[in-house]
């Protein structure tokens, strides 16, 4: 049976990371599995690395006294985003490592930092070109297996939905 | 939050229409969003999901500018269609607003989706061997249920009924009955198209198109009935449109049978057809081309019934005479062509060439294919001009080559 005071994070390598519950309480993610698998020793994060988890942590730590009301969705259009300067470290950090925090805070469904790499990689998409952008966030290629051919995904869409 | 719906270590749609949706209020605005659409195809799925519930277009007049081939390229292999990613999204539960407020339906695409037929399309792709047929749109009905759901009331409906018989077509009404609820803001029905064998004139079935426009005649703007067949409910359902302003009723038939085409019969049943307009006081443009040769009694009933028409398209009728009509028609110019500013008579008033007066009594404005033919134009238009005293406020009259003869006898009348 985990504290439930600290709750216990195991990375995709296996590396752990201890934190107090409180931290985590914007975590969608989390909370519900406390609420299901609080019982459990660890929770586990697939798919995010030890560092992008480290820096996830520390912008719980910094935002775990916030009062302000948890965000339900980032696009939530009656809270408009503030900057906050405590976020100045999460503003400067590369692009490759902004595209995996905006990636950890969706899996650990974390609205507000969603919402603030999201605005982050809004401002450094801002009047460059595909190529810059791919340059800069460099999403996957495309892989064979993803490529579909129009005879399995019809015209519908076409002639069905949208009218130029 | 919303779920995650590619299972892909990838930007989810979500985030992706997220932070478009951010890029969309900074600086360039949409021209960013088309950038980031050419960025890969992940991001191009959740351009199209962006623009879909955004009320934007998808291919803007200037899209292909910034938008180099091998650019493209990269985004429109195996691209989804907007429909696919919709029903992806529901199946999510992600909660999308929609804008679209246009839905085009080709009901045979419709009944072969929930049929599940196979069916060639003629939009094909060239193989070495001349044209190569694809199989398209064995797509399961409710994904196109899920497409109209998305769009809470639709402003335009097209529905195209080419290739469609009866049944079918009472098929896919039975579809559309489900959204009648989300067609009640409808400004505008466009239907095309002839059904196979035209509609059952001794059928107890009540038309589809009289059901749909039942439930949506006091919004109803602009209506084309493109090589449509209707019926009397279809008449008396279009008599209620009191607000129509704009109706294309381009090779509308009136008439079932073409035996009776001509006869006194046949232009009754003409003239009681055509007697929507007389409930139309708004309209202002008709588009009359290639249904049966107007009458005289026709002509003069619609002008007085719609005090505001400014827009007259008329055309070569495929039957009836037509010197009777070009009677009609000199009558009809002299009497109220003061009021018209627009009257095509292309294919029926028979001059040389297409000519455009776009102000009658002073300089003939020279459009570039009246460039073409110097030599006489003047003389065509200095003809109309001194020949027809009715045609004073025409700003444009359109017409085409022909024979002479109506000319000639319009304007030996003057």
């Amino acid at each position: 049976m985990s504290d439930p005071a600290n709750i216990t994070l195991v990375t995709m390598d296996g590396t752990t990371f201890t934190v107090p519950s409180a931290y985590l309480h914007r975590s969608k993610l989390v909370q519900d599995w406390l609420r299901s698998e609080g019982d459990k020793q660890a929770m586990e994060v697939k798919h995010v690395t030890p560092f992008v988890l480290q820096g996830v942590l520390n912008f719980c730590e910094i935002h775990a006294e916030d009062t302000s009301e948890p965000l339900a969705d980032p696009a939530d259009p009656t809270k408009p985003f503030e900057a906050d300067p405590r976020d100045d470290a999460f503003r400067g950090m590369p692009d490759d490592q902004l595209l995996q925090f905006t990636m950890a805070a969706d899996i650990l469904q974390i609205p507000e930092l969603v919402r603030l790499t999201a605005q982050e990689m809004a401002s450094r998409i801002d009047g460059k070109s595909p190529d810059q952008i791919r340059a800069m966030f460099n999403p996957d290629d495309l892989a064979e297996e993803d490529v579909d051919s129009d005879n399995e995904m019809g015209e519908v869409g076409e002639e069905g939905a949208i009218s130029k | 939050m919303f779920p995650t719906i590619t299972n892909r270590c990838r930007l989810p749609l979500e985030i992706l229409i997220e932070i478009f949706r951010l890029v969309e209020q900074l600086g360039n605005g949409y021209y960013d969003i088309l950038a980031c659409a050419l960025v890969s195809r992940d991001w191009y799925h959740a351009y199209l999901l962006f623009v879909a519930t955004h009320g934007l277009c998808i291919e803007p007049a200037d899209f292909w500018e910034h938008c180099p081939e091998q650019v493209w390229s990269r985004v429109s292999q195996g691209r989804w269609r907007l429909a696919n990613l919709l029903f992806e999204a529901r199946r999510y539960n992600v909660d999308i607003p929609w804008k679209k407020e246009e839905l085009t339906l080709n009901l045979r695409r419709i009944v072969a989706g929930a049929r599940r037929y196979d069916l060639l399309h003629r939009r094909s792709r060239k193989s070495d061997n001349g044209l190569k047929k694809t199989l398209v749109n064995t797509r399961p009905v409710q994904e196109l249920t899920a497409l109209i759901q998305n769009i809470v009331s639709v402003k335009q409906l097209d529905i195209k009924l080419k290739g469609v018989d009866p049944e079918v077509f009472n098929e896919a009404a039975d579809f559309l009955r489900q959204f009648l609820h989300n067609f009640r803001c409808l400004q505008t029905i466009t239907i095309t198209g002839p059904l196979i064998g035209g509609w059952p004139s001794e059928t107890a079935m009540v038309h589809p198109v009289t059901e749909i426009l039942n439930n949506n005649t006091t919004n109803l703007r602009k209506i084309n009935l493109t090589e449509f067949i209707g019926d009397k409910t279809v008449t008396e359902a279009l008599r209620r449109c009191t607000k129509i302003h704009t109706a294309t009723l381009y090779e509308w038939d009136g008439l079932d049978k073409e035996d009776i085409a001509y006869t006194t019969e046949g232009i009754l049943r003409l003239e009681n057809n055509i007697t929507p307009m007389r409930f139309w006081p708004n309209l202002r443009m008709l588009d009359f081309r290639h249904s049966k040769y107007p009458t005289s009694p026709i002509l003069d009933d619609l002008v007085r019934s719609c005090p505001l028409l400014e827009e007259l398209r008329l055309g070569p009728g495929v039957k009836g005479d037509e010197e009777e009509f070009h009677e009609s028609l000199y009558n009809f110019v002299v009497a109220f062509g003061s009021r018209i500013k627009c009257l095509d008579l292309v294919g029926l008033w028979p001059v040389q060439m297409r000519l455009e007066l776009r102000t009658v009594g002073g300089e003939l404005a020279k459009d570039a294919f009246a460039e073409d033919f110097p030599r006489s134009d003047n003389g065509v238009a200095a003809r109309y001009r001194e020949g027809l005293p009715g045609f004073v406020a025409v700003q444009r009259l359109f017409v085409v080559e022909g024979e002479s003869r109506g000319m000639e006898s319009l304007y030996s009348r003057t």
